[in-house]
């Protein structure tokens, strides 16, 4: 595996500045999608769950407490939409040349977090108007990061080797992303989750990486090391697990699609 | 050395939904095997290729050839590693080029730059090798002034033109070809077909697959003939296309009379095959030289003629005779007909015979195919592609026909 990542770190690059150049050519607004999406659905927040609602915030700004988890979980929903997808409509590809079919998931994910960084800029931003203080916490997002990455890459990988038998994976998906969005905590604090749920809350990694996130970026305090440890081991076995799943039947894929 | 061995592989396919399934047909097709357990029985599937063997040396060109539908397809695509034999083993060693659909790893949206360079790397080479290549293959596609374009906006031409160049600039150790050389223009494929000669003069392997007969006998060492995916015949490459020709001929002429032939099972090299024997019987076509012998050899630049007789048992009115000429690889040459020259039969019936004379015969060394086509008010009575004649000629020749010519040269 680790030398088909140096043997064909070439190709990826070139998939992954593939799926970036095209994403946004012939569209007016281009890369200004990439933080259109996290930044309406802060509104909407603001508005619906702030305002009407009055969720409680933790005494943080609620746009901020919102963007703050909308923009990695833009990045985790953005990137199951376009790698899940990836081998079904790579297939003509995928019939004439072969080359490591996983390439296709994780250059999906790879342009995605290109999207995720330049939404990083307004969430910088957004620090400084609201005031929040900038600790030496901040320097847990590099692991929590490296575990979502590890997550989104493991659902991915299994998920788009299954779209390419079954398509019913791509029209449950909106759906599926839409129940994970109000299991995990955006739009409300997890502190509201009950205490006797909170354990099987957290066996969901997007729980424990968004929460680690929160608290490492507009709290100012460490993640809470035991979920994101759950995180972390949920995700890696994933990983693993998704990544041979993937290797035993990417041969198949020019045969069924 | 041995660089491709394919060793007693089969390969089948399932038969129906391929691929394209819901989950529900899945677990409806598992729990009926629940109910009625057994093996998947063997009228499910399809075998594109059964049992195969063969080799191919570095330095050699092995061709392979067939009907639709034979096999040959599957079997490049097995070699190219984009699927898996379901039994037998394959290896390939050195570094592959695939001349398959060239522009398959093309994004539409991106300009001609962006996909040399995602070409390249999807075939393997990388990105500084591609940064070093990249004048000479935009140089030998010829689209210099088209690069910046996005290639959506290119012609099929153009396509095959840039996939080519990124694909031949791989240097490959084995090369698979395809037939895709077919589209492009004339200038552009004899330049191909240079750059693969120069390539398997330095000695590497070569499988090409193609219908065409002439560029078969042309580039390949050694032919493979496969008929329902097994080989039916292996050798020399004249000797084996000129089997598959005479036998796709016969499965033309012998596969009975009275109404189109199922066209399915032959290659329809020489257009639509009718011998309705109510309306025209009792044919006889030949071809016949200066003498009036008959013949099936003959020289280009020869006056010949062909012969025709037939009996109409019931009256045509409005009939036209019609002959077409093919290349024993299906190239439609030329034809000639009645109506055309404005030969005006009245309505006539019994025995009808003729001939067609032709002055300095314009066709080039080969084996050409003639039809013989009678007609009734445009509508087709009969039609068989079955005179095989060779074309022989011992001074040098060039392009597709010979000119009726003569020089006329003054000096001062």
């Amino acid at each position: 595996m680790i030398g088909g990542a140096i043997r064909y770190r070439g190709l990826l690059y070139s998939l992954t500045r593939r799926e970036i150049q095209v994403r946004y050519t012939q569209s007016v607004l281009g890369i200004a999608w990439a933080i259109l999406q996290p930044l309406a659905l802060m509104l909407v927040f603001t508005l619906v769950f702030s305002a009407l609602l009055k969720v409680p915030s933790e005494g943080i700004p609620y746009p901020i407490f919102a963007y703050s988890a909308l923009l990695p979980w833009t990045f985790f929903s953005s990137s199951l939409n376009r790698a899940i997808p990836s081998i079904e409509t790579n297939a003509p590809l995928i019939r004439k040349i072969y080359f490591p079919r996983v390439l296709f998931p994780i250059s999906s994910v790879l342009a995605t977090f290109v999207d995720f960084l330049i939404g990083a800029v307004i969430l910088i931003g957004m620090m400084f108007y609201f005031s929040v203080s900038f600790t030496i916490n901040i320097l847990w997002v590099a692991p929590i990061l490296l575990i979502q990455i590890v997550f989104t890459i493991a659902i991915c990988l299994f998920a788009s080797a299954i779209n390419a038998y079954y398509r019913d994976v791509k029209y449950a998906l909106p759906l599926i992303i839409q129940v994970w969005m109000y299991a995990s905590p955006i739009a409300y604090p997890a502190s509201l989750v009950p205490e006797w749920l909170r354990t099987f809350y957290f066996l969901n990694p997007m729980a424990g990486i968004i929460f680690g996130y929160r608290n490492v970026l507009v709290k100012g305090l460490p993640p809470d090391l035991s979920y994101l440890s759950i995180a972390a081991a949920g995700s890696l076995f994933l990983f693993i697990l998704s990544y041979f799943y993937f290797k035993r039947i990417e041969m198949s894929f020019a045969d069924v699609l | 050395m041995t660089a491709i061995s394919f060793d007693h592989v089969s390969k089948r396919y399932r038969k129906g939904l391929m691929g394209y399934r819901t989950l529900r047909e899945d677990i409806y097709g598992l729990s009926s095997k629940l109910i009625r357990p057994g093996k998947d029985s063997d009228k499910d599937f399809i075998w594109a290729l059964r049992d195969v063997t063969f080799k191919v040396e570095k330095g050699e060109t092995l061709g392979i050839i067939g009907p639709n539908g034979a096999g040959k397809t599957t079997a490049l695509r097995l070699l190219a590693g984009i699927t898996k034999p379901t039994d037998g083993s394959i290896s390939v060693k050195g570094r592959m080029g695939v001349l398959i659909e060239l522009h398959a790893g093309f994004h539409p949206e991106l300009t001609g730059r962006d996909n040399v360079y995602l070409n390249g790397s999807i075939l393997g080479m990388s990105r500084s090798e591609i940064e070093m290549k990249y004048d000479a293959i935009v140089e030998f596609s010829g689209l210099e002034d088209f690069i910046s374009t996005p290639v959506k906006r290119y012609s099929s031409g153009m396509l095959v033109r840039l996939g080519f160049s990124v694909a031949i600039h791989v240097d490959p150790e084995v090369l698979l070809v395809d037939e895709v050389l077919a589209v492009g223009d004339y200038a552009f494929q004899s330049k191909c077909y240079n750059r693969i000669d120069r390539l398997r003069e330095s000695g590497i392997a070569t499988v090409f697959v193609s219908h065409n007969m002439e560029r078969i006998r042309q580039y390949c060492d050694r032919v493979l003939l496969l008929e329902h995916g097994s080989i039916v015949r292996q050798g020399p490459a004249d000797e084996v296309c000129e089997h598959y020709v005479r036998s796709a001929q016969q499965r033309i002429t012998s596969a009975g009379s009275g109404q189109a032939l199922d066209t399915s099972s032959i290659p329809r090299l020489y257009g639509p095959v009718l011998l309705d024997s109510e309306r025209v019987q009792n044919v006889c076509f030949k071809l016949v030289d200066a003498k009036g012998e008959q013949t099936h050899r003959i020289r280009t630049g020869d006056n010949v003629a062909f012969r025709f007789s037939f009996e109409a048992p019931a009256e045509i009115n409005d009939m036209e005779i019609a002959i077409s000429f093919y290349s024993q690889d299906g190239r439609y040459m030329t034809g000639v007909n009645t109506r055309a020259d404005e030969v005006v039969f009245p309505a006539i019936q019994g025995h009808i015979s003729g001939a067609i004379r032709i002055e300095k015969l314009a066709l080039h060394p080969g084996e050409y195919v003639a039809a013989f086509v009678v007609l009734k008010g445009g509508e087709l009575l009969y039609r068989d592609p079955r005179l095989l004649f060779a074309v022989e000629y011992e001074k040098p020749y060039w392009g597709l026909f010979q000119l009726d010519h003569g020089w006329q040269i003054e000096v001062e």
